[in-house]
């Protein structure tokens, strides 16, 4: 048996997890040589049988035995990936080989990733999570389960919170099992110089007794994309996943005057509030929820001599035209995609292919437009000003309508700051701040949100809604009064030009927030010894 | 065999009380040690913000237990802008008269401010300490580790060691150690001056006894001296009632900490109110105006390159729910006072 063990260990040219968790089952047989042993929590000996009942005897010829590994590879690898995550959705910290060999796949898989993802919708965007397991936990409660919903998390995963570790590798092992349910991109906590103050590292430290996991996790977040643009988000509020599910529910075209633009849930899926679209933006219903000042543009207050203050680089906005469509070139979307991102825009940035093309595969800098991506916030000014953090920039309305319209993006979603809210919509629905760690450092006492695109029909082969919303574009800032549903000129915005600086944006996407609490303490293991969130005393 | 299992009853008492905030008799010990406990945080709390540079507090140190540990950016700015915010007003204090001045501290714990003025020259006052005799040993048996004396003795050109101590009393020139439970106040305390100027500071003290027995110490104090220039200074928690305030509440209580006044006076008017009602001018200011105001540029960019601070809603949030409230009265000359900005 000994021997067996050791010729399988020469001849499989396999990933060493496979091996380790072969061994560890010989482990259990007696053998002595096989080195490695897993904490007996970690492993249920039955799940490690090959799916193939049987297959592997001992008294078999050795080869085999390793064509049968070979054979019912992806099989076991999800099964010990599947082992993996029961483990840490128990929020117990996996064992440190394992930790590495889980870095080492996930680094394989995010390396292939662009610095901006491309994600189709249906999506759900969650915001910062910072430890907070217990609350994941909820939130995947209140959101649906992976792999049945699919996740877009947008950074800030760990820090803060008592168990930064689980939470990030139990993400990360949906992200190896699931590749394509779920996204992953870089929040400006993911860096060694910050996990060293917010308290990743040490937790770290008191959870395996050296750095070394944590080490393994800075690598990984060294390979996280910077962005993700989110693809073929309807315009309507997806299907409510909490209501019986019917697929043809589409076929009746929804009446264009009461078509909901965003609802708000609470945990338990009821609805409350609702909000419907209607031409340019001037419903009442959502006038009423938003202040009208840092919506205004500077163009509207009728100075002539106004000129929108831009990023150097965008002289040419004039010849930006929105993509028309054609019998030859049907719209990709009914909406304008959406960008994804940490923190916000930079002025070094003025096009999503400026992003594209940094290398991002490094420590998060202390300046430039990686920072930026990570660091900055929006902010009720004009242009750009400078970020109380130390790092980034805050950025104004006129730059998100601008950076919005040269993109063909309907809207921008970004996390990175709190909002007691759970989420906080600003500068005409052209940016949105998503939140999901709730009472953030157990202290805070906000809530939390995520936020669901639906799926536009045009991918599952529905018929395209006949209604004329295609390449729908609603006006951002300036006056009211040319509004006309399809409209797709580009409003002017020449340099020196005219009075009414109207930018024609795309249609925002439907968008259902879900708004939820913290987990109940004590319920799900909290830790009753620990002081919970500091005060001054 | 029976004598070697533990009386179970005996270990569970404190931690019973402590949670449930239930108080039968003898609880009373139990919540005073949790109390007397938030020295301990308090100190930890300064030290952490020495060593990451926002205070310059040498003393910090020897008065500090060594278990201390380093708190988060936005807890050392906190920190930071209370400790400056009260220093302000000791100075004003200070400044405004010329002739002899006492300070007397409620609930003083493991507080420095002596050894900081003395360090500064600052001349002509005398310092009074009131707390619980328990907190006063433990400062006063760190007081006399050879390397504090040096420290002070280098420092601030005083012999501590020189000073008459009992156990849990010390008495020197112009720096004193009272043991007094502010519960249990004597119709008079024999070494209060009541005619010359006064300052008393309660920094985060008040607040944890009942409102009824707050009333009752504020006065006593605020009564005492009736012709001489009184002022005031109360640093504590406020806004109970938001998400964030009920969230601290229910965090502290979970701890045994009760905030017995915060409901009594829970916002900046109803702090100046307490000061006006005992006679005196009373301003109150919020953590982060003091942070906005008080603060010159030149130190706020210093204080914002010491650590990276990606906390800034989260110390707004906290800041809002910290307050300083001051008061004064029989003074001749106000204007130092008057300079003080705070909102109306």
């Amino acid at each position: 048996m000994a021997r067996c063990a050791a010729l399988l260990r020469q001849q499989m040219m396999r990933p060493e997890f496979l091996r380790r968790a072969w061994m560890s089952q010989l482990n259990e047989d007696g053998d002595e040589e096989a080195s490695f042993s897993f904490p007996s929590s970690l492993i249920g000996l039955e799940r490690w049988r090959l799916p193939q009942e049987g297959c592997v005897e001992f008294d078999q010829p050795r080869s085999s035995i390793v064509r049968s590994i070979r054979d019912n590879f992806e099989a076991i690898e999800e099964d010990a990936t599947d082992l993996a995550i029961a483990q840490l959705r128990a929020c117990r910290p996996i064992p440190e080989p394992q930790v590495r060999e889980l870095c080492y796949k996930a680094r394989e898989l995010l390396i292939e990733e662009g610095n901006v993802v491309t994600v189709d919708a249906p999506v759900t965007i969650c915001g910062d999570i910072h430890g907070q397991f217990h609350d994941l936990m909820e939130l995947f409660r209140v959101g649906g389960d992976v792999p049945d919903t699919n996740y877009l998390f947008m950074g800030d995963f760990v820090d803060r919170g008592f168990y930064s570790l689980e939470s990030f590798l139990l993400l990360l092992c949906l992200k190896v099992r699931y590749p394509d349910r779920i996204t992953l991109i870089r929040g400006n906590h993911e860096s060694r110089q910050i996990t060293t103050v917010y308290g990743f590292y040490d937790e770290c430290i008191r959870k395996y007794g050296s750095a070394n996991v944590w080490r393994y996790c800075c690598e990984v977040f060294d390979y996280l994309a910077l962005g993700a643009l989110i693809l073929g988000a309807s315009t309507e509020v997806p299907e409510n996943r909490m209501q019986e599910k019917t697929f043809d529910t589409q076929t009746t075209l929804p009446d264009q005057e009461s078509e909901i633009e965003c609802e708000v849930l609470d945990a338990n899926g009821e609805v409350r509030e609702k909000l419907f679209r209607s031409q340019g933006n001037m419903n009442p219903a959502s006038a009423s929820r938003k202040s009208p000042a840092p919506d205004r543009d500077p163009a509207e207050s009728s100075s002539p001599a106004t000129t929108v203050s831009q990023p150097p680089t965008s002289p040419s906005q004039s010849n930006t035209k929105p993509p028309t469509a054609s019998l030859f070139q049907p719209p990709s979307t009914t909406t304008g995609s959406l960008l994804c991102v940490h923190g916000g825009l930079s002025p070094l940035i003025s096009t999503l292919n400026a992003i594209r093309l940094l290398d991002r595969k490094q420590e998060v800098p202390h300046e430039g437009a990686m920072c930026d991506l990570l660091w900055s916030d929006p902010d009720d000014i004009e242009g750009w000003g400078l970020s109380p953090r130390g790092a980034g920039f805050l950025f104004g309305s006129d730059i998100v309508r601008h950076f919005n319209h040269k993109n063909d993006l309907s809207m921008i979603a970004r996390a990175h700051q709190l909002v007691m809210e759970g989420y906080k919509e600003m500068f005409s629905k052209q940016i949105v701040t998503v939140w999901s760690a709730p009472n953030y450092c157990y202290r805070c006492g906000n809530v939390a949100a995520i936020l669901e695109l639906g799926e536009d029909g045009s991918h599952g082969g529905c018929i395209r809604r006949a209604n004329g919303s295609e390449g729908r574009r609603e006006m951002v800032g300036g006056s009211v009064n040319s509004v006309g549903d399809g409209e797709t000129t580009n409003g002017s915005n020449q340099n020196g030009g005219g009075l009414n600086a109207v930018l024609w944006n795309l249609a925002t996407p439907g968008r259902r927030y879900r708004v939820f609490e913290a987990a109940p303490q004590g319920t799900r293991g909290m830790p009753a010894k620990k002081p919970v969130g500091e005060y001054f005393l | 065999m029976s004598a070697s299992i533990p009386n179970l009853n005996t270990l569970r008492r404190g931690r019973g009380r402590g949670r449930g905030g239930v108080v039968g008799s003898g609880g009373r010990v139990d919540n005073d040690a949790i109390v007397r406990n938030t020295d301990c945080d308090a100190a930890t709390s300064r030290l952490s913000a020495v060593e990451a540079g926002y205070l310059n507090d040498p003393f910090a140190r020897y008065l500090t237990d060594e278990s201390w540990q380093r708190r988060l950016p936005l807890m050392n700015r906190g920190t930071y802008v209370r400790t400056t915010g009260i220093d302000r007003i000791v100075d004003t204090f200070l400044l405004s008269t010329t002739g002899q001045k006492q300070i007397i501290s409620l609930g003083a714990g493991s507080d420095t401010r002596y050894f900081r003025l003395k360090q500064e020259q600052h001349t002509n006052f005398s310092y009074h300490e009131l707390d619980f005799k328990e907190n006063n040993k433990i400062k006063i048996a760190r007081l006399k580790d050879p390397q504090c004396v040096q420290t002070i003795k280098t420092l601030c050109s005083i012999d501590i060691s020189t000073s008459k101590t009992t156990e849990d009393e010390l008495q020197s020139d112009d720096y004193f150690i009272h043991s007094q439970d502010l519960r249990d106040l004597p119709k008079k305390l024999d070494w209060i001056d009541e005619n010359i100027p006064t300052l008393f500071i309660s920094e985060c003290c008040l607040i944890y006894l009942s409102p009824e027995q707050a009333d009752r110490v504020l006065s006593y104090f605020t009564d005492m001296t009736t012709s001489a220039p009184t002022a005031v200074v109360i640093y504590e928690p406020i806004k109970p009632h938001d998400p964030f305030g009920q969230t601290m509440i229910r965090n502290l209580m979970s701890r045994g900490i009760q905030l017995q006044t915060i409901e009594k006076y829970s916002d900046l008017l109803s702090q100046r109110e307490r000061l006006t009602s005992r006679g005196l001018n009373a301003r109150a200011a919020d953590i982060e105006q003091i942070w906005r105001d008080w603060i010159e540029q030149e130190e706020k960019d210093r204080i914002d390159k010491l650590e990276w601070m990606d906390e800034v809603e989260e110390f707004l949030l906290l800041a809002k729910h910290y307050c300083i409230s001051w008061g004064w009265t029989n003074y001749d000359d106000e204007s130092r006072w008057l300079a003080l900005s705070a909102p109306t």
